[in-house]
């Protein structure tokens, strides 16, 4: 799961009120009609931040555990740019054919 | 006349081709085919034949094995005047090799719609992958140029000047595969996978760009990996990681291949100390999110030294610089529960000392949270001493006669007393006063040390805030009710009904603490007391016939009791109407006139009535269910009359001896649920195994049996007849279409689960466990 206070574009210090404010605009935003896959993430960062017991056991046992390897593999290799591959390099390097 | 064959050690088949082509043998595999061809020179083997001169014209090249080329394509001209498909593989070796002139010749020759297409292609591969401008053919100029011109140009980072200059090929140029390898490369430099994905995808897999592109290919479009063997997709992973040449990526991959390795974590350290440098410079925030990746690998992987390294490396951890919350989780993970509790504690303090980084509420209600959970931790511990040492008794002799090394002692578990863990309840409570959990476990814990006082006064002091808290009441229900305290018992019951009053349980609840004090006062002789306290429950009291009859016989035997023996015989006559339960009322009749002692004349009626109902051939087994239900509560609640035992026994008897009918299934279920629940297990073993044999397709009847099994010692039988059972009832429930069969699911899932597995005793010795 995605840091759910990232996801809900919420602080720290949020309220119930604030967080389920929010929660009700990224559903108008993201209908679970028209958008499944992204309402089911705002859904489950909701559910984690929705009150104050949510809150605590994700501070408590859940936070920083969404970070893995393969997470921030794909956010570096979004931010560095592509290296250009020329044709020499595309025919000597690459796999040869068989 | 026929050709005389040279005796062979074998003969030349398609397999023998394929296994020298394979070893990279193309001399062996040229004469294998060969000697194939003639054998028996059928259409079949021409075609492996222009499959094999193929692959051997390539291994030859690759290999600089200029005359050897040459040679093998010779060999294979003759074919082509009699043959297009053999035209047009000569055509294509030509063109493989750069001997444009031949290739179009021998192309001329083929009458197949394919040939322009594969004999145009392969001169356009060759000429792009030797990457110079002559000498080509007029017709590959334009082409060609465009291709190597728009290459320079994105290579310079001019993509639009390169779209421009692929212009000019279109659709059915040979020069088409690389326009669209050139593009998706484009596309792939602006991190556009979808458009690079879109380009690839129209390759043909026979023609040189889909074979060069295929690793980049397969890094952004996981349908290209899915395909391959899992060593071909790492050797494909090398060859785009080295195409991409990142080096940052390079790292975090190793990285990622080390994290996977559940091995010691020196690697890891060494492979993060280069990378960390990289990502403070130019991603500061990836360096941080690094971190927290580390920590969560140390938690899983690491040793206690690992979060010394960790620290040395990446400096303290904001959300815990002690590292206190790492050793404390990773100690509940290895159930050390008494280091565990310790650096909880140490946790639990430095929150107490408001770090920046949490919120206030938050920081204090996870000093509760882990209060609490020390609280919980504690009593376990407590109880774990008190149940003994944990081994069996079949480990205590061979303990014994090993004399007790160190690796078969017990766990030495500190525990905590009654009072430090009341202490952390109370202070979960302190800290989160309008969190029911702390106070509901605080009171448990009071009732558990027979504070009642104290129990009490702290429950209502929650109750004042919060009066709908539902389990706190029922914590309270129980204290009153096993206190004996039935006027507070009932009134709990009440608060609890006004909260839900649609409630049926609850309002059976009220009804039965209804009729419990209403007795009771009826015992005491308090009859005024005894009929208010019904009067006051009647409508939780007319809700339930079964309630209805007890009271009907609590009002009777009053009445008799303060000889209102006209208003009696009413009351008695409608019991007497209770025409589908006859044993049930007799009894409840016959047991108040006993508990309240009434005159021999005055029991007459009841205990007539009883022993003609103890009597009856034709008893149910919902009445006998309902008898045997209150003859037990009533032992349980510890009342007593005389001939208590006596009806106990004979109820048993009936129990036994209850004629099976299949419309009384449901009946026979209700009974076997009370059985159980009085845990009259002998009686239920005698019964259980006539029911489940005359209800063969009801899960209750398998479930139960199972659940008796369970009970007694766990030996390799019973574990196998428990499992075989429970199984029995899974599939019965399956296929059952009864509704509330279907509860039972959760039921026999618990009993799979609880089943122990069979442990060999040596493993303890040897270490296994």
């Amino acid at each position: 799961m995605p840091d759910p206070y990232t996801l809900l574009g919420v602080p720290l210090e949020a309220t119930d009120d604030a967080i389920r404010k929010r929660y009700l605009e990224l559903v108008k935003q993201y209908p679970p009609e028209q958008q499944p896959e992204m309402f089911a993430k705002i859904r489950e960062a909701y559910d984690a931040l929705k009150d104050l017991e949510a809150r605590t056991m994700y501070r408590l046992y859940e936070y920083g555990k969404n970070e893995t390897i393969e997470s921030i593999i794909e956010e570096a290799a979004c931010r560095t740019s592509r290296r250009r591959i020329g044709l020499n390099t595309l025919v000597s390097a690459a796999t040869p054919p068989r | 006349m026929a050709k005389i064959i040279e005796p062979s050690y074998h003969l030349p088949t398609a397999g023998r081709i394929a296994s020298a082509l394979t070893r990279k043998n193309y001399t062996e595999a040229n004469n294998e085919v060969l000697k194939l061809i003639e054998l028996n020179p059928s259409e079949e083997n021409h075609a492996i034949y222009r499959r094999t001169i193929s692959s051997v014209v390539d291994g030859y090249m690759a290999t600089g094995k200029v005359k050897a080329v040459t040679d093998a394509i010779r060999g294979v001209e003759k074919f082509a005047a009699n043959s297009p498909e053999w035209a047009e593989e000569v055509a294509v070796l030509y063109a493989k090799i750069g001997e444009f002139t031949k290739a179009k010749q021998f192309a001329v020759l083929s009458t197949l719609p394919t040939t322009a297409a594969r004999v145009g292609g392969t001169i356009a591969d060759l000429l792009v992958r030797r990457n110079r401008p002559e000498p080509v053919p007029e017709d590959y100029r334009v082409g060609l140029h465009a291709i190597l011109n728009a290459f320079k140009q994105y290579e310079a980072g001019q993509d639009e000047a390169a779209k421009e200059t692929l212009q000019v090929i279109g659709l059915q140029s040979p020069f088409l595969e690389w326009k669209l390898t050139l593009r998706g490369l484009m596309a792939y430099t602006a991190n556009d996978d979808a458009r690079a994905i879109e380009n690839w995808q129209r390759l043909s897999p026979t023609r040189m760009p889909a074979k060069f592109i295929v690793s980049l290919h397969a890094s952004i479009d996981p349908s290209q990996r899915t395909g391959h063997t899992a060593d071909d997709q790492k050797r494909l992973t090398k060859a785009s990681d080295q195409l991409s040449n990142n080096p940052l990526i390079k790292l975090l991959k190793e990285l990622q291949s080390y994290l996977g390795r559940e091995t010691s974590m020196t690697s890891v350290w060494r492979v993060v100390r280069q990378i960390l440098p990289m990502l403070k410079t130019t991603y500061p925030d990836l360096a941080t999110r690094l971190a927290a990746c580390m920590y969560v690998a140390v938690l899983n992987h690491g040793q206690p030294k690992d979060a010394q390294t960790l620290v040395s490396i990446f400096g303290t951890y904001a959300d815990d610089p002690h590292m206190h919350r790492l050793e404390a989780i990773a100690c509940d993970m290895r159930q050390l529960d008494d280091q565990a509790n310790e650096y909880w504690l140490m946790y639990e303090s430095w929150l107490a000392g408001q770090p920046k980084t949490w919120p206030v509420d938050v920081a204090k209600r996870a000093r509760a949270m882990i209060l609490l959970k020390m609280a919980h931790r504690s009593q376990e511990i407590a109880k774990g001493n008190d149940d003994g040492d944990g081994f069996g008794d079949e480990f205590e002799a061979m303990y014994e006669a090993f004399g007790g090394p160190d690796r078969l002692k017990k766990p030495k578990k500190s525990g905590l007393s009654d009072k430090t863990i009341e202490d952390f309840f109370a202070r979960s409570a302190a800290l989160a006063p309008d969190w029911a959990p702390p106070t509901i476990s605080w009171v448990e814990q009071l009732l558990e040390v027979e504070n009642y006082n104290k129990a009490k006064e702290v429950a209502e002091k929650f109750l004042e805030r919060h009066p709908d808290t539902l389990p706190l009441l029922d914590v309270l229900h129980e204290m009153h009710t096993e206190q004996r305290q039935l006027a507070e018992t009932l009134a709990v019951s009440k608060r609890m009904l006004a909260i839900n009053p649609l409630d049926s349980e609850l309002q059976i609840q009220v009804g039965e603490d209804t009729i419990d004090y209403a007795r009771a006062e009826m015992i005491a002789e308090n009859y005024e007391s005894a009929e208010a306290v019904l009067g006051n429950g009647q409508s939780a009291l007319l809700s339930n016939g079964v309630l209805r009859l007890y009271q009907l016989s609590i009002e009777s035997t009053i009445a008799r009791k303060t000889k209102r023996v006209a208003l009696a015989d009413e009351l008695l006559k409608n019991i007497a109407d209770m025409t589908s339960l006859k044993l049930l009322p007799a009894y409840v009749l016959s047991v108040d006139a006993a508990f309240a002692k009434l005159k021999p004349a005055d029991k007459k009626i009841a205990d007539g009535r009883l022993a003609e109902a103890l009597d009856a051939k034709l008893l149910k087994a919902m009445d006998l269910s309902l008898t045997y239900g209150i003859w037990a509560r009533l032992g349980e609640l510890k009342y007593e009359y005389r001939g208590q035992k006596t009806h106990g026994t004979k109820l048993l008897a009936l129990i036994q001896k209850l004629p099976i009918t299949a419309d009384e299934e449901g009946n026979f279920e209700h009974l076997m649920n009370t059985l159980y629940e009085t845990k009259s297990f002998k009686i239920a073993r005698i019964v259980i195994g006539k029911l489940r044999r005359f209800f063969r397709s009801n899960p209750c009847f398998a479930l139960a049996e199972a659940k008796l099994v369970l009970l007694e010692k766990m030996n390799h039988q019973n574990r196998d007849k428990a499992r075989k059972l429970l199984n029995l009832a899974k599939e019965l429930i399956r296929t059952s279409t009864n509704p509330a069969h279907q509860l039972l699911l959760d039921d026999v899932e618990e009993g799979l689960l609880a089943l122990p597995e069979y442990s060999n005793p040596f493993d303890f010795i040897f270490g296994r466990r």
